[in-house]
């Protein structure tokens, strides 16, 4: 048998066991045996470096910032969700409102504004909404949402507002 | 390697419990896995290990859907480690890149005070696995230090399983020339 490469030599000193034929030439080969020695004798050292700990405080920190990770989670969920479904009422909401302006308020310049808007917005969104061009409907599906809610934003504002209450 | 079949039964309950929200559950995970994961951000920048570390647990919690539960944990958050370790390199340099601390008797497993081998070899040693090469550096100590096999340390570095085995002999060719050059007897070195 020839002699035994350095990576078997290895793989004795750390797990395995050598066969027959190995253990024979072993026994008769003063080299492999000095460089089996050589390896075990390594593996040796390493089993002995001392390892270091994590901190003593380690566990408090983590645990510390999984209750916070948790704590946000909890609350996230509602919130998405609500997120989710204002998201989805707003351009029934402009909708809506550009009617409910005509019909309560006749035909003030605000509900004509709004209504134009409401408009707008739709025919923005039929330009655009081809299966070839989904980025652009996205993109107009946003925009319709951002100017809806700035519109309802901005027709509270305008109920609430000191000369419109002492209008009433 | 670093897994048994009940250990596995019983560490699988415990990330499904602690995925739940269970804290206790995920607190237990974290006695049982911290000195591994907090020894590898050692290896790569003494400074900020602690808190590369708290960030390993955290972004396995967070992104527990991508585990799987039939493979061991150990091996996922080490591969979490270490891709954090990295990012971190690239953006700043180590401010310790060997870990050329003076030992601490305190870190010493009990074993140790078994060995007849001086506190100064093993500085040597220490010292001498700390100037390798990274994937050397890094196969010899999951290997030798965190128990892992040839598998879960190919998986962890991303690098065919070969490429494992190459590191861990050149790796211990370089350990062995270095203890030779110190004088330090390597074939007679059993601690056991």
């Amino acid at each position: 048998m020839s002699h035994i490469d350095d990576q078997r030599l290895m793989e004795l000193a750390v797990a395995s066991t050598p066969d027959d034929a190995e253990a024979a030439h072993l026994a008769a080969c003063a080299l492999c045996a000095g460089a089996l020695a050589a390896e075990q004798g390594l593996t040796a050292w390493l089993a002995t470096v001392p390892q270091p700990a994590a901190p003593e405080d380690f566990l408090a920190r983590v645990t510390s910032a999984y209750a916070v990770e948790m704590s946000h989670q909890t609350y996230r969920a509602p919130v998405l969700a609500f997120g989710g479904i204002a998201a989805m009422l707003l351009p029934l909401a402009v909708l809506a409102l550009s009617a409910w302006t005509d019909i309560v308020a006749g035909v003030s310049s605000w509900a004509v504004a709004v209504r134009a808007l409401g408009e707008v917005v739709l025919s923005l969104m039929r330009a655009v909404s081809s299966p070839s061009s989904p980025g652009l409907t996205l993109i107009a599906v946003q925009a319709a949402l951002l100017i809806g809610g700035l519109s309802v934003l901005a027709r509270l504002m305008w109920m609430t507002s000191p000369a419109q209450e002492a209008g009433r | 390697m670093s897994d048994t079949s009940g250990n596995a039964v019983d560490e699988r309950r415990l990330a499904e419990r602690a995925t739940r929200g269970d804290a206790r559950a995920f607190a237990d995970l974290v006695t049982r896995y911290q000195n591994a994961v907090y020894r590898l951000c050692l290896r790569y920048g003494a400074e900020e290990a602690q808190d590369l570390a708290q960030e390993t647990f955290m972004r396995a919690f967070v992104h527990r859907e991508r585990f799987d539960p039939t493979r061991p944990i150990l091996p996922w958050l080490l591969t979490i480690a270490r891709r954090l370790c990295i990012d971190r390199v690239r953006k700043h340099k180590p401010v310790l890149a060997e870990d050329d601390r003076p030992l601490d008797p305190a870190d010493e497993h009990p074993d140790a005070e078994a060995t007849l081998a001086t506190r100064e070899q093993l500085g040597q040693l220490k010292q001498a696995h700390s100037k390798l090469a990274d994937g050397p550096r890094e196969a010899i100590a999951l290997y030798h230090w965190e128990g892992l096999s040839y598998d879960e340390i190919a998986k962890i570095m991303n690098v065919p399983m070969g490429t494992v085995m190459t590191w861990l002999h050149r790796g211990r060719a370089q350990l062995r020339k270095a203890l030779e050059e110190a004088q330090v007897p390597v074939a007679r070195g059993s601690a056991s």
